[in-house]
C-alpha cells in the first residue's frame, strides 16, 4: 500500500470517527432542544383547549343561556385552531415528541365536537351523558392528561400529571354535580360515582381546602350545598391551574441545565473533532506535496532504524521466544512419558511436533540474523540422530526414510546448522515430490569428510532452476519472493558450517541434494553413542 | 532490558530426536492387544522393508524371539506409550505378531501356590 493510500485511508477513518461521535451528539442536542421548545409552544394552547372543553361541558350539561353557550363554543374553536397552529409550526415537523403526539391525539378527538354539539342542541345528549361525552374528548381512558409532557418537565412529569389529572377530575366532578342538580334527587348511583371521583381526585393531589371539602360533603350527603360548592370549586380550580402552570415552568427551567449541557457537549465534540480533521487534512496535504522526494529517504531511514535500533530488540524477542519454546518442549516430553492413554499421547505428540517446528523457525530466524541458537553441543553427536532430528522438523516427517546412515559423529558446534540445513533440503524434497512418495536420506563417509544425500522422486528441476538455486545458495542477501527462501536459508546454514551443498537431477527422476560435511567436523562414534551397535540379546524368562 | 542469552548444552538441550519421531510416522495405529505384558514376535517370513527407522529395526531384531512389549521398551529406552505406537506400526506392516499368553488354570494354580509360599 502506498503512503498516499495510507494517508487517505487514515483520513477517511478519522472523519468516520468524528462523524460517529458528532452525529449522535448533535442529534441528541437537536432532540432535547426541539422537544423542549415544542412542549412549551404546545403546552399553552393545549391547556387552553382543555379548559375551554371543560367550560363547554359545564354549560352543555345544564344549559343556562344560548348566548353564553355560543360564545363558549367560539372560544373552544379558537383554542382548537391555536393548538393546530402550534402543532403545525415548521420545527414540529422535524421530530416527533411527546407533546406533538398528545396534541395530535387531542385534535383528532375534538373533531367529534360538531357531532356532540348537534346532539346537545337536539336534546339527544344531556345531563351526565353529555358530560361524559366531553370528558371522553379530554381524557378518553381516564388515565392521562393531555397537558403534561415528559420532554418538557423531565422527572417532574409524574407529579405534574397527578396534579393536572386531579384538577381535571375536580372539573368533571363539577360538571356531574351540575348535571345531577337538575334532577330532583341524587340517586345512589350518582352518589357512588361522585364519591369515587372525589376519592380519586384527593388520592392524586390532596387539596387542603376546607370549604371545598365541606361543600363536597354537603352535596354528597344530600344537603343542599350547590352554591357553596360552586364558589369553592371556581377558586380551587383556578388555584390548581395556576399551580400546574408555575410548576411546569419550574420543571422546564430545571431541565434547561441538562439541555444546555447537551448542546454544549455536541458543540465541543463536533467542533473540536472537526478542527482535528481539518488539521490532519492540512498536514496530509503538506506532507503529500513533499512526499514524492522523501519516500526514498524514508526507505533508507527504515533500513537504518532496523540496523541500529530495532534489530537488537527483535533478536532479544526471538531469544525470549526460544526460551519459552524450550520450556514448552521439555514439558511436552514429560507429559508424553507419563501418558498412558493412547489417544491423549497422540494429541501430545501432535503438540510436540508443532512446538518442534516452531523451534525450527525460531532457530532459523536467529541464525539468519547472525545469532547462535540457544541449544548447543560441546560433545560430538551421532550423525544419524542429527539427520533424524532434521527429518522430524518438517510437517510430513513420516515420509522421510533415514535408514542408511553410516555411523559417524558430528562435532557439537555444527549440530544446529547441519540439522536445519538438512531440514530445508528434506522439506524441499517432500514439498515437490508426490505426497505418497518417500524422501530418502543416506549418509556415508567419503575421502574428504561425510556425504549426505537427500533424494526424492519428484519432477526434478530445469537447468535454469538449478542455476538459480546454486546462485541463491551462495548469495548473502535473500532473493525477492518466497520461492527460493528455503534454499537461500540452506545456503546460509551451509556457509556457517563450512559445508558444501549442491543440487542435481537424479539419474531417472527426482532431485538429489548432496551435502558434504568437511572431515574436520566428523569423528568416530564411541561404542556408547552408537545406538545401532549395542543390541543385546533379549533376556527371556 | 538486558539481552537474554540463555543457552542449553548437550543433555540440557534436550533429545535431538523427539519421542513423536521415534514412535513412528504419526499415522493412526491399531493398538488392541498391545498391553504391557503382550508377547510379540517377528513374523518369520516377513521381509524387512526399506525405510524403517533405527528404532523400528532394533525392535524387529529384538523380536526375533518372543519378547514382552515392556522389555522392548526398556531396550529402546522408550516409555511404554511410544513403544506401543512403534510396535503397532510394525504389526500393521505385518512384520510382527502378538502372541497371547493366555493364563491356563495350571499356571494360575502354580501362581497361587507360589504366592502362598511367600
Amino acid at each position: 500500500m502506498s503512503t498516499r493510500t495510507k494517508v487517505i485511508v487514515g483520513l477517511v477513518l478519522l472523519a468516520a470517527l468524528w462523524a460517529a461521535a458528532a452525529v449522535p451528539a448533535f442529534a441528541e442536542a437537536l432532540r432535547v432542544t426541539s422537544a423542549r421548545s415544542t412542549a412549551s409552544d404546545i403546552g399553552g394552547p393545549a391547556g387552553t383547549l382543555v379548559l375551554s372543553l371543560e367550560s363547554e361541558r359545564r354549560l352543555s350539561v345544564a344549559p343556562e343561556s344560548a348566548s353564553k353557550m355560543a360564545a363558549q363554543r367560539v372560544h373552544t374553536d379558537q383554542a382548537r385552531r391555536d393548538l393546530r397552529a402550534a402543532r403545525d409550526g415548521w420545527t414540529r415537523r422535524l421530530s416527533g415528541s411527546d407533546a406533538t403526539r398528545q396534541a395530535d391525539a387531542l385534535l383528532a378527538r375534538t373533531e367529534q365536537l360538531p357531532a356532540i354539539r348537534s346532539q346537545v342542541e337536539s336534546g339527544q345528549l344531556a345531563g351526565v351523558r353529555a358530560a361524559d361525552a366531553y370528558t371522553a374528548l379530554i381524557d378518553p381512558d381516564g388515565l392521562r392528561t393531555p397537558t403534561v409532557y415528559a420532554d418538557q418537565v423531565g422527572d417532574q412529569a409524574a407529579a405534574l400529571s397527578a396534579l393536572s389529572r386531579s384538577r381535571e377530575l375536580l372539573a368533571e366532578e363539577d360538571a356531574l354535580l351540575a348535571a345531577m342538580s337538575a334532577q330532583p334527587k341524587l340517586s345512589e348511583n350518582d352518589r357512588v360515582r361522585l364519591t369515587t371521583l372525589a376519592g380519586a381526585r384527593r388520592e392524586l393531589f390532596p387539596t387542603t381546602d376546607k370549604e371545598l371539602d365541606a361543600a363536597e360533603n354537603a352535596v354528597l350527603t344530600g344537603r343542599n350545598g350547590a352554591a357553596a360548592w360552586s364558589a369553592a370549586y371556581n377558586r380551587v380550580n383556578t388555584d390548581l391551574w395556576a399551580l400546574q402552570h408555575s410548576r411546569t415552568e419550574a420543571a422546564a427551567e430545571a431541565g434547561t441545565g441538562h439541555a444546555v449541557l447537551t448542546v454544549v457537549r455536541a458543540g465541543v465534540v463536533g467542533g473540536v473533532g472537526l478542527i482535528a480533521v481539518l488539521g490532519v487534512l492540512l498536514m496530509a496535504w503538506r506532507a503529500g506535496s513533499a512526499g514524492a522526494t522523501s519516500r526514498k529517504a524514508a526507505t533508507v531511514r527504515a533500513v537504518e532504524v532496523r540496523d541500529t535500533g530495532l534489530d537488537p530488540l527483535l533478536r532479544d524477542l526471538e531469544r525470549r521466544n526460544q526460551s519459552l519454546v524450550h520450556r514448552q518442549l521439555r514439558l511436552l516430553d514429560t507429559l508424553a512419558r507419563r501418558e498412558s492413554d493412547d489417544d491423549t499421547l497422540g494429541e501430545i505428540f501432535r503438540a510436540d511436533h508443532l512446538a518442534n517446528r516452531l523451534r525450527r523457525n525460531l532457530e532459523k530466524a536467529i541464525t539468519l540474523t547472525g545469532g547462535t541458537p540457544g541449544r548447543r553441543w560441546h560433545k560430538p553427536v551421532p550423525l544419524a540422530e542429527v539427520v533424524r532430528a532434521a527429518a522430524s522438523e518438517i510437517s510430513e516427517y513420516g515420509r522421510v526414510s533415514t535408514a542408511r546412515i553410516e555411523p559417524a559423529a558430528l562435532a557439537g558446534a555444527a549440530v544446529t546448522d547441519l540439522m536445519h540445513l538438512l531440514a530445508e533440503l528434506i522439506e524441499n524434497a517432500a514439498t515437490f515430490a508426490p505426497a505418497e512418495t518417500r524422501v530418502r536420506v543416506a549418509g556415508e563417509r567419503v575421502a574428504d569428510g561425510y556425504r549426505i544425500t537427500v533424494t526424492d522422486v519428484g519432477p526434478g528441476m530445469t537447468e535454469d532452476d538449478l542455476a538459480t538455486a546454486a546462485r541463491v545458495m551462495t548469495d548473502s542477501t535473500p532473493p525477492a519472493g518466497g520461492t527460493w527462501w528455503g534454499l537461500y536459508a540452506a545456503g546460509r546454514f551451509a556457509t556457517r558450517g563450512g559445508i558444501a551443498v549442491s543440487l542435481r537431477n537424479g539419474p531417472d527422476v527426482g532431485l538429489v541434494a548432496e551435502v558434504l560435511v568437511p572431515a574436520a567436523l566428523i569423528g568416530t562414534l564411541s561404542a556408547d553413542d552408537d545406538t545401532t551397535l549395542h543390541d543385546l540379546e533379549p533376556v527371556i524368562g | 532490558m538486558s539481552l537474554s542469552d540463555e543457552a542449553w548444552y548437550d543433555d540440557d538441550a534436550g533429545p535431538l530426536v523427539r519421542l513423536y519421531a521415534r514412535a513412528g510416522g504419526g499415522a493412526p495405529v491399531l493398538r488392541d492387544g498391545l498391553e504391557l505384558s503382550a508377547i510379540v514376535q517377528r513374523v518369520p517370513e516377513a521381509v524387512e522393508p526399506d525405510g524403517l527407522s533405527p528404532d523400528q529395526m532394533r525392535a524387529l531384531r529384538l523380536a526375533g524371539q518372543p519378547i514382552a512389549l515392556s522389555e522392548i521398551a526398556a531396550h529402546l529406552a522408550l516409555p511404554l506409550g511410544p513403544a506401543r505406537l512403534l510396535l503397532g506400526e510394525l504389526r500393521d506392516a505385518g512384520l510382527i505378531e502378538v502372541r497371547r499368553r493366555d493364563a491356563s488354570p495350571d499356571m494360575l494354580d502354580r501362581l497361587l501356590s507360589g504366592l502362598n509360599s511367600l
